[in-house]
């Protein structure tokens, strides 16, 4: 008797735990990447170098991990090494110090929780002497060590061949850089993911524009806020229910950033010169006279600074489109329309953006480039299908979760 | 009389379904039921934050100790099907199985935004033990998943991958009659999964094991 | 084997009776009550010696003289020996003790159908910021309606007024100077409840849905919004009849909140109420 009522109230026991356990943690791995101890005393590469770096190299050993095939990419002050298995990626910092050439940073796989230390290094008969002295090298191999699972592992990657070049073409990041499941150092859209993003080898990012009471265009979601995206628990409305200053005061993002306004977000983009265009989700009609002006201001701020930059009014569905057809001059606010053929053409969006679900489409994607316009497919995570649409599709951009994945299948394209 | 009776019949009539205990050759049990999982809102956030299904079952005995299973599960958008034969070691009070389960699925939704057909293959190894506390039943069942799954949208291949390892459940069942002689049985199924093929529409990336609680209710016909 | 029931009533009518024949325990080991027979007095039969020759001690008849089957189930009272404490669970020691002490037939079981009704009255609180955050008042009336059939498992509906939270603070360094907030968070709660007594001790499980409103006053705005939740249930409690129709109980209960990630964990007393039987 007493062993049974102990079982039973046990398994329930057990249950409610398991049950209170549902939540995956989402605490961004810890990323070793402040403790610069090879990088401590080396002197920055050129650009020229840096161009040189860059390529499509062959994993030997660690190819377990990464798969057959690495991409390395300049992005920002550092180096992006996109490789094919695993949506795994890594973030090397890079420095010159006699004749040899270090990078040290970390590596992830973007589906869970792996990270850990990389280092590698370009030895001067490994081609760093041609590549620090602005010369083609014959040969270029790095070879170094990263840490898995607490080990040290021997990686070696060997050049073969440049990256694919098109920059026409665009790989977005979905929210800013990604989601908050994806565990990045920053909350979704959020001013501190526009700004890491260029590491994860975007030119474009996608961030979600919402009103708040006093109508300041916010970005934001979620229709309703939640935990998933908060830390509070007692804003459970829509944004559009708070004013500026109660969401400023007292609402934060899950990695304590602030909810950004649009211009903030827009001003971010802009100082991220990785940034090429910026796609503005509207969430319901109201939002895009809102944002047509400011869209408007910055492109001009960014005309008078010469700075290569497009910004797109989203169109997700009919009400939105009627609300943007109603802005006068609407033909000066760029859009994209997400809609079908001849609501796009209604639309007079420079850019067409269907569901990938909806399949490769090639005869609306060759429609849209005989209008001289563009097609993106979004949001397109799943390996396999990213290599399908970049292999045998037409599209000149996805927008995806994993842009790391999109950037290994796109530079490493033959 | 009544003795003579009591020894004219000293097998049980198998009210219970999930309890592994064996059923007389060709004895079988139907049941109908509904369950409700409730994804992780982490991956599916607001677009489907559940996913209620409706669960046929039919079990049978088979000589030797066997018993085979069939669930057909419906929700329009996603069809399953699977057949399992189970081994029943220990047929007292405490009862003891061991099966292997096959599935197949398809999903197949006609909506505006997506033309994408799913099918898909689970095969699960599983281990069933059960107590019979009198006027009920308590059972648990213990499995691993394989899977294969493919993807193709207007007939293109758009996908596919195998998973040898992609999950693991615990289900726990609870039988009983709920009023004169009819039984009920109440589930709850906690998937620790890679892959949930009831979320499949949400096209999860995430290469992690998440929990996902299947909660069910059956009527034994 | 022996049976010999002491009312002869029920071996003169067995040829109908039978059919629809259940049977139930009793509280002593060896006996077994006939409970669809409705006699003023449990009819008892002595099962000395029957829980030898079955392969698993559940045994079932079927009777022949009858087109319908009758399942008669005998078994070893596993209710004999109630007077068990549980040293597993510290939170449960007053239960189980309380089970000892109080424990009655109908916990076990009874032939009848009833609706009853629980009126409960309680405290809640957050569990997440239950240490972090200035709690305000969080008291909580409770209702719930279970249909009890003649056996173990009931269900009903529930529904109750839950303060999940009532807080307020102050953000002495925003963007706009100190800033204060005063916000309650209040759930109505609409739950499928499925209930077993075991050992004296119920344990109630739910999945329903939560209407909240959230109220927050906050830099000289108010704002008042709601929203639907998915949400679980799970409670666990005595019950003690004194008489036929009441009773009282106390329960420890959790809601979960799903997407707003909220636990509400609250202690209440009830008042029971058998408004029908039959």
């Amino acid at each position: 008797m007493k062993i049974k009522l102990t079982i039973w109230l046990l398994l329930v026991l057990v249950m409610v735990m398991i049950l209170d356990s549902c939540n995956p943690d989402l605490t961004p791995p810890t990323i070793p990447i402040d403790e610069k101890k090879v990088l401590q005393g080396t002197k920055s590469l050129t650009s020229e170098a840096d161009v040189l770096i860059e390529g499509v190299y062959r994993i030997k050993p660690g190819g377990d991990e990464f798969g057959p095939l690495a991409v390395i990419k300049k992005t920002g002050d550092q180096f992006s090494v996109f490789f094919g298995k695993s949506i795994s990626y890594a973030i090397l910092y890079a420095g010159e110090k006699k004749g040899t050439v270090y990078f040290e940073g970390y590596w992830r796989f973007a589906q869970n929780s792996n990270t850990g230390s990389m280092s590698l290094t370009i030895d001067p008969t490994a081609g760093a002497s041609d590549v620090l002295s602005g010369k083609k090298p014959s040969v270029l191999i790095l070879t170094g060590t990263y840490k898995l699972y607490g080990v040290d592992k021997k990686i070696s990657l060997e050049y073969q061949r440049p990256i694919h070049i098109d920059t026409n073409y665009y790989i977005i990041s979905h929210r800013g850089g990604g989601r908050n499941i994806d565990r990045l150092p920053a909350s979704e859209n959020s001013v501190e993911m526009i700004k890491y993003s260029e590491r994860l080898g975007v030119n474009g990012i996608e961030i979600d524009v919402q009103l708040t009471k006093d109508s300041i265009p916010v970005i934001f979601h979620d229709e309703y806020m939640n935990k998933r995206l908060i830390n509070e628990d007692y804003f459970i409305g829509k944004v559009s229910d708070y004013t500026y200053a109660q969401l400023r005061a007292f609402v934060t993002l899950k990695n304590g950033e602030k909810i950004p306004t649009l211009e903030e977000a827009l001003k971010a983009a802009m100082d991220n010169n990785a940034i090429k265009l910026v796609w503005l989700d509207s969430k319901y009609p109201s939002v895009v006279r809102k944002i047509a002006p400011i869209q408007k201001k910055f492109l001009d701020q960014a005309k008078s600074k010469n700075r290569n930059i497009r910004v797109l009014i989203g169109i997700p569905d009919e009400d939105i489109l009627n609300a943007y057809l109603k802005i006068d001059n609407h033909k000066n606010y760029p859009a994209l329309c997400e809609l079908d053929s001849s609501l796009f053409v209604k639309s007079t969006a420079e850019v067409w953006a269907p569901r990938w679900s909806l399949g490769l489409q090639p005869d609306m994607v060759k429609s849209v480039h005989d209008q001289s316009k563009q097609a993106f497919v979004w949001t397109l995570d799943v390996p396999d299908f990213i290599h399908t649409f970049i292999k045998d599709g037409k599209f000149d951009g996805i927008l995806t979760n994993y842009p790391t994945q999109v950037a290994y299948e796109f530079y490493a394209k033959e | 009389m009544v003795s003579s009776l009591i020894f004219a019949e000293d097998k049980p009539l198998e009210e219970y379904f999930y309890f592994p205990h064996e059923y007389q050759n060709w004895s079988t049990k139907f049941i109908v039921g509904a369950s409700l999982s409730k994804l992780p809102t982490e991956v599916v956030e607001e677009e489907i934050n559940s996913a209620p299904i409706l669960n046929f079952y039919f079990r049978m005995g088979l000589p030797g100790k066997i018993t085979t299973i069939l669930e057909i599960n419906t929700n329009y958008f996603t069809n399953y099907g699977s057949l399992a034969f189970q081994h029943s070691f220990l047929n007292t009070d405490l009862s003891l199985a061991a099966g292997l389960k096959f599935a197949g699925w398809f999903g197949h939704p006609q909506l505006s935004f997506t033309n994408v057909k799913a099918t898909g293959m689970i095969l699960s190894p599983y281990i069933s033990t059960g107590y019979d506390f009198g006027d009920f039943i308590l059972s648990a069942t213990i499995d691993a998943e394989s899977y294969y799954i493919y993807n193709s949208s207007e007939g293109i291949r758009l996908g596919e991958w195998f998973k040898p390892v992609s999950g693991y459940g615990l289900k726990f069942s609870l039988e009983q009659p709920l009023w004169k002689n009819h039984w009920v049985n109440l589930g709850l199924k906690l998937n620790f999964s890679k892959f949930y093929y009831q979320s499949w529409l949400s096209f999860t990336t995430i290469d992690e094991y998440l929990l996902y609680p299947e909660f069910s209710l059956g009527f034994v016909l | 084997m022996s049976f010999m029931p002491k009312n002869k009533e029920i071996l003169d009518k067995q040829n109908v009776i039978l059919s629809f024949l259940q049977m139930r325990f009793c509280e002593n080991y060896n006996y077994v009550i006939l409970n669809e027979v409705r006699c003023s007095r449990p009819c008892v039969a002595n099962l000395d010696g029957m829980n030898t020759g079955f392969s698993r001690s559940l045994c079932s008849l079927r009777m022949t003289n009858s087109k319908t089957l009758a399942l008669l189930r005998m078994k070893k009272s596993i209710f004999g020996r109630i007077n068990a404490i549980s040293t597993t669970l510290l939170i449960l020691v007053f239960l189980a003790l309380s089970t000892g002490l109080f424990s009655k037939p109908r916990s076990v079981g009874d032939s009848t159908f009833s609706f009853t009704a629980e009126l409960g009255l309680g405290y809640n609180t957050d569990l997440n910021s239950l240490l972090t955050e200035i709690q305000l008042q969080n008291f909580s009336p409770s209702l719930r309606i279970l249909w009890k059939p003649d056996h173990r498992l009931n269900i009903g509906l529930q529904t109750a007024r839950i303060n999940i939270m009532d807080i307020q603070k102050n953000e002495p360094h925003s963007e706009f100077g100190s800033a204060d907030i005063r916000a309650s968070l209040k759930g109505y709660p609409a739950l499928l409840i499925i209930n077993m007594n075991l050992y004296g001790i119920g344990i109630y499980g739910g999945l329903g849905t939560t209407y909240v409103t959230s109220a927050i006053e906050a830099i000289g705005t108010k704002v008042s919004v709601n929203n639907w939740y998915y949400t679980y249930y799970l409670g666990i409690g005595y019950n003690y009849f004194f008489s036929d129709s009441f009773g009282i109980g106390f329960e420890a209960d959790v809601y979960t909140f799903s997407l707003m990630q909220i636990r509400s964990g609250g202690l209440k007393l009830k008042l029971n109420y058998d408004f029908l039987n039959w």
